[in-house]
């Protein structure tokens, strides 16, 4: 695996056949808009599954290599992330200033790619805040990131096999 | 690799091209297409009901009423859990 390349997990409901290739999110609550989403780590990548792909009551987490040479980094390099910060509080403050609407995240970065044309960008690597604390090793401080990257571009992924199946936890 | 100097031209071109309507527009565009799932069909405003306590009158069953006066609740969601 080259430098600019990542193992990333994507996750699904188990379906009747394996996939082939990842499946793209249209969710329109999906943070940075319509692309192919992965995780870094693979506890994030079962947690999601067990969170979120239910209906089936079971599901499969995916392995990827991403080539990420044309991605925002917005995680790992410092350059990017400050970039990507001032572009998107540039284009909320406009937003809400011309319209009086603020704008959400995905909105802002749909600005991005439809209005401002940023075609070249394939991906952005991107965190928040992991919401099962049983996973840290020590108690009430999330020292570790929940990373996932955003692909935009299919032809970046140049491997994606099955990885592993689980079944759903009950639901609490 | 990713110009950023290139990026951030693009950006600021958009923006400054942009007018009230022209942002309007494609904003509200987003949204509703965010809707679309409710399937056809129009929006009714629902405006909150003012209910009002009047202190010198605040004995069981009586001034619960809709006016413009006193303590307003339920007033821009402002309500307290």
């Amino acid at each position: 695996m080259s430098v600019s390349s990542r193992k990333m997990y994507h996750t699904q409901e188990r379906r009747n056949e394996r996939l082939n290739a990842p499946v793209i999110c249209l969710r329109e609550n999906a943070w940075l808009g319509e692309g192919y989403y992965f995780w870094d780590d693979l506890i994030d990548a079962i947690q999601w599954g067990h969170k979120s792909k239910r209906k089936t009551g079971y599901f499969e987490v995916y392995k990827a290599i991403i080539s990420t040479e044309n991605f925002l980094d917005t995680v790992f390099n410092e350059v990017h992330y400050r970039f990507w910060l001032k572009q998107v509080e540039k284009a909320a403050d406009h937003i809400k200033r011309i319209t009086g609407i603020k704008p959400t995240i995905k909105e802002v970065n749909d600005y991005f790619r439809e209005r401002a044309v940023w075609s070249e960008v394939d991906g952005i690597i991107f965190q928040d805040i992991p919401e099962n604390s049983n996973n840290l090793k020590v108690k009430a401080f999330y020292y570790r990131k929940r990373i996932q990257a955003v692909v935009y571009n299919i032809e970046i992924i140049t491997t994606f096999e099955f990885y592993l199946a689980d079944k759903c936890k009950p639901n609490k | 690799m990713l110009n950023l100097s290139e990026l951030e031209q693009k950006l600021d071109k958009a923006l400054s091209a942009e007018t009230e309507v022209s942002l309007t527009v494609w904003l509200l565009s987003k949204r509703k297409k965010c809707l679309e799932f409710l399937g056809e069909g129009y929006y009714e405003t629902l405006s909150p009901r003012i209910a009002v306590i009047e202190p010198n009158n605040s004995c069981f069953g009586n001034h619960f009423e809709f006016s413009n006066g006193y303590c307003a609740v339920g007033e821009n969601n402002s309500l307290a859990a």
